[in-house]
């Protein structure tokens, strides 16, 4: 059993190692790939992932609803990769390195490409709501749940993160 | 939150939708595992009150196991790297430390680098392992890292194919007091146990790696790495320079040419390289291009036409590239990089110890943008530790 319900501590190691590796089971790969659309980097991602795990089972006794653990961890993983892209963002004001490519890739100048460039180019908050309404499946509404912003400031930053992206592919946004 | 799927579809809506899953996948393949997650939280996570004082006496009973030990049986042996764990050998001997001593005041006797095999730099050291980093045959150069005070030197410690030993690393600071540690910067090792039996990798014809793990140092200085193999014992002595001083180098004055008022003098392409084509300029980094590029279609917000470039850097050369340009035939400014805040100047950090695979081994291809201000004659000057160098390029609509 998940240890997501309210409840008094358990003091059996052995209980919370294994409840420890189930809630990590459960969650790790959809989150990991939510991560790593939002950092583009899978070191970050597996750092953002990490975080939000430990701080999911620090305080999970706070979540009441069983039913409610993905959109929990959602948002914490959510917050831990925006995080991260900040201090990344920090440190590339100063430098912000080309993108090293393999060669055996399809294309280089295909769509995949140009489409994967142009999700690089995009704020952290714009990629991280696209990542959300399109790969997770969240209605705008919820996205902006999971972003803490108001409903039309993520419908705000959808609609500026297509366009951008139409632009980059050369197409009328 | 549940999802409930997106609210408003047109075709580019599914497009991104299937990009973004096919994306997930790749970029998410060879992470660590969960159980692996699950373990490194397991050792991180500080438990309930009863799991923390059971953790301080077990600390405790460790502690005056460890002290006895090394009253019986001497210093520990070397913590062993496989590559970030490391497992104490009791009871092994190693051989002393026999690095030289540099006064403060004198220069750092830098062992010299050699050229062994044509797709990796020339190496220091007289083996069976070397390392190869970023150096310029005087300074090897140090980066910062985001959290903690270790600074990395990324090495990939290579060593002859038939060499199928152990070698112990170990290193400190000549000329003053200073660690020198590898891998993690959380908790670096003292000393370094790479096995080439159990972890080999091909690098070139003739030649392998048997680890990529990263020096760890906290200041500038003169260093020494003792390298023991075997019977061999090899020492190797370098200048750790923080890389923010190679960059200062290359800001040197642009000298390109000005005042182009007839045809535009564009650079012929040059060497020419099997992955991408012909090859534009000088080296160690060039632009595969014909010296004329015609833009594309659309102008960007900001104002500036994007031309997709690729940059192919010759990774024996390693070490920071810094690119700036301008226009040659009228007033007008040259951009780079594909991100929200377009810079006037382009830097790459060229590692020769980096191998993404599907690159051909000895080159580093990046794709980044250039944005003009509008069709014409174009400059761009490269600057590396090895000097300056220029090329014209023409751009047409």
């Amino acid at each position: 059993m998940m240890a997501d319900r309210a409840g008094p501590l358990d003091t059996s190691v052995d209980s919370a190692a294994l409840e420890l590796s189930e809630l990590v089971a459960s969650q790790y790969e959809r989150l990991l790939r939510l991560a790593v659309l939002i950092c583009r980097d899978r070191a970050d991602a597996q750092d953002a992932v990490q975080a939000a795990l430990e701080r999911a089972w620090r305080s999970r006794h706070s979540l009441r609803d069983p039913a409610r653990l993905a959109g929990w961890t959602n948002r914490i993983v959510v917050r831990e990769a925006l995080r991260i892209e900040r201090r990344r963002g920090l440190l590339r004001r100063w430098f912000d390195p080309p993108r090293e490519i393999p060669l055996d890739q399809p294309g280089v100048g295909s769509r995949e490409v140009d489409l994967r460039d142009a999700l690089r180019t995009l704020p952290a908050e714009q990629r991280a709501t696209l990542v959300l309404h399109y790969y997770m499946g969240y209605s705008v509404a919820e996205t902006a749940e999971v972003m803490a912003v108001p409903t039309e400031t993520a419908r705000s930053r959808l609609r500026l993160a297509r366009a951008r992206l139409r632009e980059r592919l050369g197409e009328r946004p | 939150v549940n999802g409930t799927g997106p609210s408003l579809r047109d075709p580019f809506d599914d497009e991104l939708q299937a990009f973004l899953a096919r994306e997930a996948e790749r970029l998410a393949g060879g992470a660590f595992p969960a159980h692996e997650v699950a373990a490194r939280l397991r050792r991180g996570h500080r438990g309930s009150p009863v799991r923390l004082i059971a953790s301080v006496v077990a600390a405790a009973i460790g502690l005056a196991a460890v002290g006895l030990l090394l009253l019986v049986v001497g210093p520990l042996a070397p913590e062993v790297a496989a590559p970030t764990e490391a497992v104490p050998s009791p009871g092994r001997t190693q051989p002393p430390l026999r690095l030289p001593a540099v006064g403060a005041a004198e220069p750092c006797p830098v062992s010299t680098a050699r050229s062994f095999v044509e797709e990796l730099p020339p190496m220091p050291g007289d083996g069976p392992v070397h390392p190869v980093w970023t150096s310029d045959g005087t300074a090897t150069y140090y980066e910062e890292t985001l959290g903690g005070d270790w600074k990395a030197i990324d090495v990939i410690w290579a060593a002859q194919a038939d060499f199928d030993g152990a070698a112990l690393i170990r290193g400190q600071r000549l000329d003053g007091v200073g660690e020198l540690r590898f891998g993690d910067p959380r908790d670096p090792l003292r000393s370094l146990r790479l096995d080439a039996a159990a972890q080999r990798e091909s690098l070139t014809s003739g030649w392998i790696s048997i680890g990529q793990i990263p020096l760890r140092l906290k200041s500038p200085g003169c260093y020494g790495i003792q390298v023991d193999a075997g019977s061999l014992s090899d020492v190797i002595v370098f200048e750790a320079l923080p890389v923010a001083d190679a960059q200062a180098l290359l800001e040197r004055p642009i000298e390109l040419p000005s005042d182009v008022r007839s045809e535009c003098p564009i650079t012929e392409a040059g060497r020419e390289v099997p992955f991408t084509g012909r090859l534009l300029g000088r080296g160690p980094i060039y632009v595969a291009a014909s010296g004329k590029t015609a833009i594309g279609t659309s102008r960007e917000s900001g104002g500036f036409w994007l031309l997709r470039t690729l940059w192919v850097a010759d990774a024996t050369e390693p070490g920071p590239v810094l690119v700036r340009g301008r226009r040659l035939d009228a007033h007008g400014e040259v951009r780079f990089g594909g991100g929200p805040t377009p810079s006037s100047e382009l830097r790459f950090a060229i590692r020769s110890y980096i191998h993404t695979p599907g690159q051909p081994l000895g080159w580093r291809i990046f794709l980044d943008y250039l944005r003009v201000s509008e069709p014409g004659c174009y400059g761009l000057q490269f600057d590396t530790l090895g000097g300056s160098s220029s090329i014209v390029v023409e751009v047409v609509r």
